[in-house]
């Protein structure tokens, strides 16, 4: 038995359940760096040129593929390494997500002294993008089995870590590149060498401290509900047979609508505000507020999901969705206002709610699916972050140009686009709305066998 | 059951463990939260 194996982790008594979730932020922490990956975009178009871009060095264009690989592996191995991830538990999966996200950074250093695209797409992109998804899923099932009186702040302390990364790695990528300078390099593959070896250790060390409860562990003065109640089920649903119900597809749609309006306000957030307020807001102001709604992203993550043990998952999304949708429809009436605090308002309760529609959403499916496989689950419904990833700027960036090509100046470059997001998430209300309890006919047949740690693979 | 500190090597692993992954956290937000003020000047 293998140190890394499910079996050599298994709470003893006297284990103290709150350390699992510094487990779980430490592999968070570290893979919601990618968010910050942007501050490696000027120095890497820089390699060859060192201040000024050569004409052989890399264009924006090329170099953009980077963090769109990444995200898209996060996706795909999410979905794919699922039930692998249930099988072999959280150390084994940390471990495994530890050496590809800081192998990938090490591979992405010889590609920048070596000047070789390609092997930064293969390190930080597909390499560094399955340590994404690894990490990303790895902690949701066995937070959800330590806190199943409390799963939305559990999985939400997670989540939040994600959100939080991006401060973390913007800040320490930028005093790295500028300790490793010089006149002769941007210091940009020392930095990922040392990017490689720090997040490496960090996650490790989240990876050494997690533990599973024991079998059939429960809270003091927790009784799980005999029967189901509601929408949360007394029952398991293992992961093949979840995503064939359509709870799953309704969910998958909420969650693609939901992310896809929080990520065409947050990558067009910048110029956004400094296009409604002209001479107002200039780019320094701009990066503030980008900041701000990445501080309120995160929050949000812990707050609302937290907020949804309380009153339910369905009537927090639906919080989500129907308020987002009329802050969505005020966005054009704070940018005519000429009101920057009530524009920035509206912006940061919106992506406050983004956040917590990523938080929440584990969650929700342990609600409707049962504990036993709700990290492949997760997993798989991943798939519609990688889908709202794409959709999301492609609708804002193209209908902008549109609207520019046809005249269009400030308020009007978006106000369309915003009551589009809007409708996307009355679309995601309406599949909310439609989220009944899942169907006998799915649950895992035999019961006693489905509760086993590691019954993943049966 | 394993679910509440029994033991002092315990309470130290969860205080090592918080401040490992808080401090850091907290830097992060600190030096973002630092950029804000220009936003509103």
């Amino acid at each position: 038995m293998g140190f890394f194996d499910r079996e050599q982790t298994v709470a003893r008594p006297g284990f103290s359940r709150w350390l699992v979730p510094p487990a779980a932020l430490a592999v968070h922490l570290s893979i919601g760096q990618v968010y910050a990956f942007s501050v490696f975009k000027l120095p890497l178009t820089k390699i060859i040129g060192i201040t000024k871009s050569a004409p052989d060095d890399w264009s924006q264009p090329e170099l953009a593929w980077i963090f769109s690989l990444a995200i898209f592996f996060l996706g795909v191995s999410a979905a794919v390494f699922g039930r692998w991830v249930e099988r072999v538990g959280p150390r084994k999966t940390m471990a495994t997500a530890a050496v590809c996200f800081g192998g990938g950074f090490i591979i992405s250093a010889f590609g920048v002294w070596w000047h070789q695209l390609w092997l930064i797409y293969l390190g930080y992109g597909v390499i560094g993008g399955c340590g994404l998804g690894l990490g990303y899923i790895s902690p949701v099932s066995t937070l959800v089995r330590w806190f199943p009186d409390r799963p939305g702040m559990a999985t939400g302390m997670a989540i939040m870590g994600f959100g939080g990364g991006a401060f973390i790695g913007s800040n320490l990528s930028l005093i790295l590149m500028d300790y490793f300078k010089s006149a002769t390099s941007t210091g940009v593959g020392r930095s990922f060498i040392a990017l490689g070896i720090i997040y490496f250790c960090y996650m490790m060390f989240g990876s050494l401290i997690v533990r599973v409860p024991p079998e059939n562990w429960k809270p003091a003065g927790y009784q799980p509900p005999a029967t189901a109640q509601g929408l949360i089920t007394a029952e398991n649903v293992s992961v093949d047979c979840a995503w064939r119900t359509p709870q799953f597809w309704l969910l998958w749609v909420v969650l693609c609508f939901n992310v896809t309006a929080g990520i065409g306000i947050l990558e067009q957030a910048s110029p956004m505000i400094q296009e409604m307020f002209p001479g107002r807001v200039l780019a320094a102001a701009a990066g503030g507020f980008v900041a701000l709604l990445s501080l309120f992203n995160m929050g949000g993550r812990f707050l609302w999901s937290s907020f949804s043990d309380y009153i339910g998952r369905k009537p927090v999304y639906v919080i989500y969705l129907l308020f987002g949708a009329i802050l969505y429809c005020l966005i054009p009436v704070a940018g005519r206002s000429g009101s920057v605090i009530f524009f920035v308002a509206v912006c940061t309760v919106i992506l406050s709610m983004y956040g917590g529609g990523f938080a929440t959403i584990p969650a929700y499916l342990k609600d409707l699916f049962g504990a036993m496989q709700v990290g492949a689950i997760h997993g798989r419904l991943l798939t519609a972050w990688s889908v709202a990833g794409v959709l999301g700027p492609v609708l804002v960036n193209y209908i902008r140009v549109y609207l520019k090509n046809r005249g269009a100046t400030g308020v009007g470059l978006y106000a369309p686009t915003m009551y589009l997001m809007a409708g996307l998430l009355v679309i995601g209300l309406i599949c909310n709305l439609a989220v009944r309890p899942v169907a006998e006919r799915y649950y895992f047949r035999n019961r006693r066998e489905a509760l086993k740690p590691g019954a993943a693979h049966a | 059951m394993p679910n509440e500190t029994k033991s002092a090597g315990n309470t130290v692993m969860l205080v090592i463990s918080w401040v490992a992954v808080g401090v850091p956290l907290v830097w992060g937000v600190y030096k973002t939260l630092m950029k804000l003020p220009v936003l509103f000047q």
